[in-house]
C-alpha cells in the first residue's frame, strides 16, 4: 500500500509529490538502479545498458544511498518504467514485471508496442509520451485491459528525464487506481443517499446555533415554517426565539433541557409560521459538542403534529360522548367475551341488577339470567357464532335482592381485526310492557266473557221466557179453537201462525247470541248443529268428526272453542271459495284440540296475523280467545292451499 | 180402560198449564201431576206413579236429559216423551239416546200431542214429523250408539259388557286375568270415549246396544 506521511493531503497529491521526488532524484541516481536490478535479476544479460550508469555512480559517490534507493523503487506499488526516444524499455520495476507477468529480460531493450498493444500504444502512449518528450510532465488516466487482471484504471504520469540539455528518457508511473475510483463511487453514492433523505424527509432536519440561527434545513422544514426553499428559511428566520416559538419561554426551556441533557425528545411547542399560523411542533433534538464539551450547534428532526393533536382531541371528545351515552343509556348495556364474562357494563345495568359495577364484571352471565332462561341465552349466543346476526329475546333477570325482572335482550357479536372477541348487548326492562300486556289481556278476556254471559242472558231470556210465554199463547190458541164456534176458527187460525213466527224469530235470534246447545249438550253437539246450518247457509259441505264423546270440559273452553271455529267458518264462507270444510275435535294427552279445516284458495297466514285488516281482526280475537283459556292457536295456510286452524287447549290448568 | 197416567214437568206454569188445558180436552189422558224441575218430578213419579212424563229441557236445577237419565235409571218402565223449545236435532237424538219414547217440539204440541201419546203409549217411538223429515229416528239414534261403540277396542268392550253386567273392578280384573290397576285404566279410556262417566250411564248404554239382557 502507498503511504505519505501527510495523511491530511489527498492521495493524488502524495502521488504527485512523490513523483516529482523522483524526477529530482532521479537526475542523481538512475543508472545505478539499473545494475541493482541485474543484481537482483541474476545471470541476467547488461549489454543494453552500455552507457553512463558506471560513470554516475561514480559522480555520486554514495554507493550505499543508491542501493537503498533501488531498494524503494523496487518495492514501490506503483508500476515503473523508463522509456527512451525510440519507446524501448530501459527500465522496468518489480510491479511493472508483474502486473503484465513478464520477465524483466522480456521488456528491457524491447519496444513499447511489443509488451503493449500496437493499438493502444499509437492511440494513448504515443501522443502522451511525445508531449514529455518534448519536455511538459503528463498526466492522465486511462483504462487498460490486462491479460491477468482485466480492465482496470491507471493513472499515468510521464516525466520527462534531462540529460545534458535534452530529453533523451521519459520516466512513466503508473498507478492502478481501480479499487479507489470504486472506493470513491460508493462513497459518493452513499452521500447522495443522505442528501435525498435529508431532501426528502417527510419530517423537517435541522442544524441550528444556540443563539438562534439555522446552519442547514431540509425543505421539509422550510415547508413546515412557511419558506419556499431551505435557503429561504435560514436567511430570512435569524431568530428562532422571537420568529418561530409562540412563547419564547418555551424556547428557554428548550435550551436549558439541551444545556442539562444534550438532548430532547418529543419537545413539543407552539412555532409561527411565515403567514402567522400557529403550528404545534414536536422536536427531537441533541447538541453536537466539541472535544471539550462546548456546544457547537444543535441538530435534530421537527414534526408538526397539528392535525395529529387535532384529531387526538377529537377523538377523546367522540370518546368522551359515547361514554356519556353507553352511562346514560336507559337501557342496559353490557359487553362479555367469548367465555361469557363481563367486561364492562353501565350504570343503567347497575340499576336493573341492584349489583355494582365491581360485582357485575369479571362475572359470568349465567349469574344474572333466571335459570329457566339459562338454555335460551346459551342457544342465542351459538346462533350469534354461527350467523352474524343481531339476536332478540325475552328473559328474566335475577337481581341483587332475588327478584326477578323480565328484560328484552338484544345482541350481536363485537369483532377486533375480523376475530370475535364477545358480545355486546343491551337489556330492556320491561316489566312495564309486561304488566300493560297482563292488563290487556285480563281486559280482552273480560270483555270476552262478559260479551258471553250478556249473549247467553239475553238468549235465554228471550228462548226460555218470551218463548214460553208465545208457547202458553199458541197452546191456549189450541185450547180455544178446539171449544170454539166454527166463526172465530180462521182468527184463532191466523192467531197461531203469528204465534209461530214470533216464536220462530225468537229462537232464531236466541240461537245466534248463543246456542243452548253449547250449555245444554255440549261442545260436538253444538258443533254439529252449527255446521249443519252452515252447511245449508253457505253452501259449504262441513262435516264434523270427533274420536270421542267430548263432555266434561270446562264451558270457557267449549264457548273459546264454538267461536273460534264459528270465526273461522265464516272466514272461509267469505273469502275461501271453498267446498268442503272439516271441524275435528279430539281430547289428547290432557289437551283439548280444535281444527277447522277447509279445501279453499287459503291465505298468506303471517300477512293475515300481522295486518290490520277485517279478516285479521277475526285472526286476532281468535288468538285473544285461545289465550283467555290457556290455550294457543296455530294457523297453517299457504295462498291456493287452503287454511287450517288448529287451537289447541290445555284442559286440566283451568 | 185405565186413562193414561200423565205427569207435566216444565217450569213455565203458564205452559203447564196450556198443556193440562189440552190433555183435558182428549179422552183416555189424565194429568196427575205437574213439576217445575227434574227433583221434583223424581219425587212424584215415586208417589202419583203415572205411566208418562212430559219432560220440558231448559229447566232451573236439574234440567230435562240429566231428568231423563235418572228416570230410566230408576224407573225404567216410565214412558217419557220430550216437549221443548228446542228443535236442533241434536236434542232429540241426545232425547232418544237417553232413553225417550218420543220427541216433540213445544210449538208442534198442540197438533201433535195426542198422536205422540197414543204411540209411545203403544210401545213406539214417536218423532215429530218435522224432525223425522230431518232424519231423527230411533235407528238413527241407535246407529250414533252403535258407532260410539265402535271406537272402543275390543278390551274395551269386554269390559264395559262386565260393568254393565255389574261387575267389580276386582272381579273384572280376575276374569280376564289382569291386574285391577288395568282395569280401571281400560274403564277410564272407554268412559272417556263414550262421554258417559257413570255406571248407570254405561248400562244403559249396553243395554241399549243389545250388549246385555235386562233379566
Amino acid at each position: 500500500m502507498f503511504r505519505t506521511p501527510a495523511s491530511q493531503l489527498s492521495s493524488d497529491e502524495a502521488f504527485s509529490r512523490q513523483s516529482s521526488s523522483l524526477v529530482y532524484n532521479r537526475g542523481h541516481g538512475r543508472p545505478d538502479m539499473s545494475r541493482s536490478l541485474k543484481q537482483t535479476n541474476s545471470g541476467m544479460n547488461s549489454a543494453s545498458f552500455s552507457d553512463a550508469p558506471v560513470d554516475l555512480i561514480a559522480r555520486a559517490g554514495d554507493d550505499e544511498k543508491l542501493r537503498e534507493y533501488e531498494r524503494v523503487v523496487e518495492e514501490l506499488e506503483e508500476m515503473i518504467v523508463v522509456v527512451d526516444r525510440d519507446y524501448r524499455y530501459l527500465l522496468a520495476n518489480r510491479a511493472y514485471l508483474e502486473s503484465h507477468k513478464v520477465k524483466y529480460e522480456e521488456v528491457v531493450g524491447r519496444f513499447v508496442w511489443e509488451v503493449l498493444d500496437r493499438e493502444y500504444f499509437d492511440q494513448v502512449v504515443k501522443p502522451n509520451i511525445d508531449r514529455a518528450f518534448a519536455g511538459q510532465s503528463v498526466k492522465y488516466e486511462t483504462d487498460y485491459r490486462y491479460s491477468t487482471q482485466g480492465w482496470r484504471r491507471l493513472l499515468v504520469l510521464y516525466s520527462p528525464i534531462e540529460h545534458d540539455g535534452r530529453i533523451e528518457r521519459v520516466a512513466c508511473v503508473l498507478r492502478d487506481i481501480t479499487e479507489r475510483k470504486r472506493a470513491n463511487e460508493a462513497l459518493r453514492l452513499a452521500e447522495q443517499k443522505y442528501r435525498d433523505i435529508f431532501e426528502n424527509a417527510g419530517e423537517g432536519i435541522f442544524q441550528s446555533t444556540r443563539e438562534g440561527q439555522f446552519i442547514a434545513a431540509n425543505p421539509a422544514l422550510a415547508r413546515m415554517c412557511g419558506y419556499d426553499s431551505p435557503e429561504g428559511l435560514i436567511t430570512n428566520c435569524t431568530d428562532i426565539q422571537r420568529q418561530l416559538y409562540a412563547d419564547p419561554r418555551v424556547r428557554e426551556e428548550y435550551l436549558r433541557a439541551m444545556e442539562t441533557h444534550g438532548t430532547v425528545r418529543g419537545f413539543e411547542a407552539e412555532m409561527f409560521r411565515s403567514d402567522g399560523q400557529k403550528r404545534l411542533v414536536s422536536v427531537n433534538a441533541r447538541a453536537v459538542r466539541d472535544e471539550s464539551g462546548r456546544t457547537l450547534y444543535y441538530e435534530g428532526t421537527a414534526l408538526d403534529i397539528t392535525e395529529r393533536k387535532n384529531a387526538e382531541a377529537a377523538l377523546r371528545e367522540s370518546e368522551e360522548r359515547y361514554r356519556e351515552l353507553f352511562e346514560n343509556s336507559k337501557d342496559a348495556i353490557y359487553m362479555h367475551d367469548l367465555s361469557g364474562r363481563y367486561v364492562s357494563a353501565n350504570r343503567a345495568a347497575e340499576e336493573l341488577t341492584g349489583y355494582q359495577r365491581a360485582e357485575i364484571l369479571g362475572k359470568h352471565y349465567s349469574n344474572f339470567i333466571s335459570p329457566r332462561y339459562l338454555r335460551e341465552a346459551r342457544e342465542n349466543f351459538c346462533r350469534k357464532i354461527d350467523l352474524p346476526i343481531e339476536t332478540i329475546y325475552e328473559a328474566e333477570v335475577v337481581c341483587k335482592n332475588g327478584t326477578r325482572k323480565p328484560v328484552e335482550v338484544s345482541s350481536r357479536m363485537i369483532y377486533k381485526e375480523g376475530q370475535v372477541i364477545g358480545v355486546q348487548g343491551t337489556v330492556r326492562d320491561i316489566s312495564e310492557r309486561k304488566r300493560a300486556e297482563d292488563v290487556l289481556k285480563t281486559y280482552s278476556r273480560r270483555l270476552l266473557e262478559a260479551q258471553e254471559v250478556e249473549r247467553q242472558k239475553i238468549a235465554r231470556e228471550l228462548h226460555d221466557e218470551i218463548g214460553q210465554v208465545l208457547t202458553a199463547v199458541r197452546l191456549n190458541l189450541q185450547s180455544i179453537k178446539i171449544s170454539a164456534n166454527g166463526n172465530a176458527e180462521s182468527r184463532i187460525d191466523e192467531s197461531m201462525s203469528i204465534v209461530d213466527q214470533a216464536l220462530r224469530q225468537v229462537r232464531e235470534l236466541s240461537l245466534e247470541l248463543r246456542p243452548s246447545l253449547l250449555d245444554e249438550l255440549g261442545l260436538v253437539a253444538a258443533l254439529r248443529w252449527y255446521s249443519a246450518r252452515y252447511s245449508l247457509r253457505s253452501g259449504i259441505e262441513t262435516s264434523v268428526t270427533c274420536e270421542s264423546e267430548i263432555n266434561r270440559i270446562p264451558h270457557e273452553v267449549s264457548t273459546a272453542c264454538f267461536r273460534i271455529a264459528q270465526e273461522a267458518l265464516t272466514n272461509s264462507a267469505r273469502h275461501s271459495k271453498a267446498t268442503k270444510a272439516n271441524v275435528s275435535v279430539e281430547r289428547r294427552n290432557g289437551e283439548l284440540r280444535l281444527t277447522i279445516q277447509d279445501n279453499g284458495v287459503g291465505f298468506d297466514a303471517g300477512l293475515f296475523l300481522n295486518g290490520m285488516g277485517s279478516s285479521a281482526l277475526g285472526l286476532r280475537g281468535m288468538q285473544e280467545r285461545a289465550l283467555a283459556v290457556g290455550g294457543h292457536i296455530l294457523i297453517n295456510s299457504d295462498v291456493g292451499k287452503g287454511a287450517e286452524v288448529k287451537v289447541i287447549v290445555p284442559l286440566k290448568k283451568i | 180402560m185405565n186413562p193414561t197416567r200423565i205427569l207435566l214437568v216444565d217450569d213455565h206454569a203458564l205452559v203447564r198449564a196450556g198443556i193440562r188445558a189440552l190433555i183435558t180436552m182428549i179422552d183416555g189422558f189424565e194429568v196427575v201431576g205437574e213439576a217445575g224441575n227434574g227433583a221434583e218430578a223424581l219425587a212424584l213419579i215415586e208417589t202419583v206413579n203415572p205411566d208418562l212424563v212430559l219432560l220440558d229441557i231448559t229447566m232451573p236445577s236439574m234440567n230435562g236429559l240429566t231428568a231423563l237419565n235418572e228416570i230410566k235409571t230408576r224407573f225404567p218402565n216410565v214412558r217419557v216423551i220430550i216437549l221443548t223449545m228446542h228443535e236442533a236435532r241434536e236434542y232429540a237424538i241426545q232425547a232418544l239416546r237417553g232413553g225417550a219414547a218420543g220427541f216433540s217440539p213445544k210449538r208442534a204440541a198442540s197438533n201433535e200431542l195426542q198422536q205422540a201419546i197414543e204411540t209411545v203409549m203403544a210401545g213406539k217411538t214417536y218423532v215429530s214429523p218435522e224432525l223425522a223429515h230431518d232424519g231423527v229416528s230411533a235407528e238413527q239414534a241407535a246407529a250414533y250408539d252403535q258407532e260410539l261403540l265402535n271406537k272402543l277396542t275390543p278390551r274395551q268392550r269386554e269390559i264395559l259388557i262386565l260393568i254393565a253386567e255389574g261387575k267389580s273392578m276386582k272381579e273384572i280384573g280376575r276374569s280376564l286375568n289382569i291386574s285391577v290397576k288395568t282395569v280401571e285404566s281400560h274403564r277410564a279410556q272407554l268412559t272417556e270415549r263414550l262421554g258417559i262417566h257413570d255406571v248407570a250411564g254405561l248400562v244403559r248404554f249396553a243395554i241399549r246396544l243389545g250388549l246385555v239382557r235386562v233379566e
